[in-house]
């Protein structure tokens, strides 16, 4: 199996997309460490560990940075230092108007979504550049580009995600680390499931593929991107949204699109 | 190896049959024996894309002798030395017919063969010159960026017909182009570099199998610049 071997760390894999990577990743050979506050977490390990590979569950606020070492270095001793990082865990807190977005939502979001993902960054690089191999994949959204109404959050740390991308595969190219970023558009996930169907169908309608992703189309991409092959491919920001990320409101496709 | 025999090496490995495809029937012939020595399942077939009469003729031939096809890599590129200047309007023509009026009618041709299969998958090799343009070199870095305009519009179209269309962007690979630049040059590109290497055209391959197999199936209208850091260091 390709990623015999590796250690993998996936934050926010209890659920979704996260849980999907971190199964894939036990399916291709790696011992996957898990983060994530949600006590399911426990159950995505039970499911690596039944797969015959080792894990660790980890419930750590990654907001922390003191927090975020001590859990770095609990997972180093039980499975060994991390050599494949993804940067997945993500939250909204309040979907409102810039002028409602709250003081709490505000820093919860960029806490999570963004310095959680640079804790995580800083807290494995090091040790991937003196190995002389790493790979990071960070989980932004095709929000971080074309923006999302009443996301602000949202949206600012997931492009945030892009200048962090940039900047560690400039640093670490060197030293056989790359870092990379996959947006992903709409996926089936339990949040997306449960929204109001009238807005599933408007948003499927503006999907060019007509769907919305598999959890396991975003691991897909993750595991490709931790493999040999991708070993060219760093500081690239990836979409992978059906096509949702196309300009579909531009010159009045979205009626023609959502007209058939 | 150029980059597209590196694709079609890639794709052959993973087991599809590959239609070598170039102005010269001996190249195509040459190319597709080498796979074929190889165990590998490839034919060659002349195709010069700034001729409308082959373009139709090569969707003929994959129609009838392999009932469709499944994905479609434009690879092709004309990319004179010349400064603007320089260029004449038959040589603009000449560039336009190839990098953009192939691309954009083989590419058509495609999708009529991929409808009734339920969809394929397209991908278009653009350059990192796209977004950050070379002197002297004004066509090629032009028409690769209109490359990422059709490859959007045309991901945006025929999405619903399962058909996927993404680009591929790039840096500088190991083929007979990149000999080019010796020495200081090549050191000097090397060193801004992140990865410090150049690429090898089976990578560009490794990534056109990925977009084109089940595992890139929600993958459409993207680009993904695979320069081993080499634009985002440099601008």
């Amino acid at each position: 199996m390709p990623l015999t071997g590796q250690t993998a760390l996936v934050s926010g894999a209890a659920r979704g997309i996260g849980r999907a990577i971190a199964l894939r990743l036990a399916r291709e050979g790696a011992d996957v460490a898990l983060m994530d506050l949600n006590p399911a977490v426990d159950e995505t390990a039970r499911r690596i560990r039944a797969l015959g590979r080792k894990a660790v569950a980890v419930q750590t606020d990654i907001a922390d940075a003191t927090a975020v070492r001590e859990a770095v270095a609990r997972i180093a001793a039980e499975l060994g230092p991390v050599d494949l990082l993804v940067n997945n865990a993500g939250v909204v807190k309040n979907i409102a108007s810039v002028e409602k977005m709250t003081d709490d939502a505000w820093q919860n979001e960029l806490g999570v979504n963004l310095t959680g993902a640079f804790n995580l960054v800083r807290a494995t690089v090091g040790g991937m550049a003196e190995r002389g191999f790493g790979r990071i994949v960070n989980i932004s959204s095709v929000a971080a580009r074309g923006g999302l109404a009443r996301q602000v959050g949202y949206s600012a740390t997931k492009a945030g995600l892009l200048g962090l991308t940039h900047t560690v595969a400039l640093e670490y190219a060197r030293k056989g680390v790359t870092c990379n970023a996959v947006l992903p558009g709409m996926v089936e996930t339990e949040n997306v499931k449960a929204m109001p169907q009238e807005i599933r169908d408007a948003a499927i309608a503006a999907t060019p593929v007509r769907r919305f992703g598999e959890p396991e189309e975003i691991a897909a991409l993750v595991v490709f991107l931790c493999g040999d092959e991708a070993g060219y491919i760093t500081g690239a920001e990836i979409d992978i949204s059906g096509g949702g990320h196309l300009n579909t409101i531009a010159l009045g496709s979205r009626k023609d699109i959502s007209g058939r | 190896m150029g980059i597209g025999l590196g694709v079609a090496r890639v794709l052959a490995e993973a087991g599809a049959h590959v239609v070598i495809s170039s102005r010269k029937a001996e190249d195509c012939a040459r190319i597709a024996d080498e796979l074929r020595t190889g165990g590998l399942s490839a034919e060659g077939r002349a195709c010069h894309i700034g001729r409308m009469e082959d373009i139709a003729s090569m969707s003929a031939h994959l129609k009838d002798r392999h009932g469709g096809l499944d994905i479609l890599v434009n690879n092709a590129v004309l990319s004179p030395w010349r400064s603007i200047d320089d260029t004449d309007e038959t040589l603009f023509m000449k560039a336009m017919e190839v990098n953009m009026r192939g691309n954009w009618y083989l590419s058509v041709e495609a999708t009529k063969l991929m409808k009734p299969r339920g969809g394929g998958s397209i991908v278009n090799i653009s350059s990192v010159a796209a977004l950050h343009p070379d002197k002297m070199l004004a066509l090629y870095s032009t028409f690769k960026t209109a490359m990422i305009g059709m490859t959007r519009s045309f991901a945006l179209e025929y999405g619903e017909f399962g058909i996927r269309v993404n680009t591929i962007l790039p840096g500088l690979i190991d083929t007979k182009l990149a000999k080019a630049f010796e020495g200081e040059e090549m050191k000097k590109i090397i060193c801004g570099t992140p990865l410090r290497r150049i690429g090898k055209p089976e990578e560009i391959g490794y990534a056109v199998l990925y977009l084109s197999s089940p595992a890139g199936a929600f993958v459409t209208g993207a680009g993904l610049v695979i320069d081993g850091g080499a634009s985002i260091a440099s601008h």
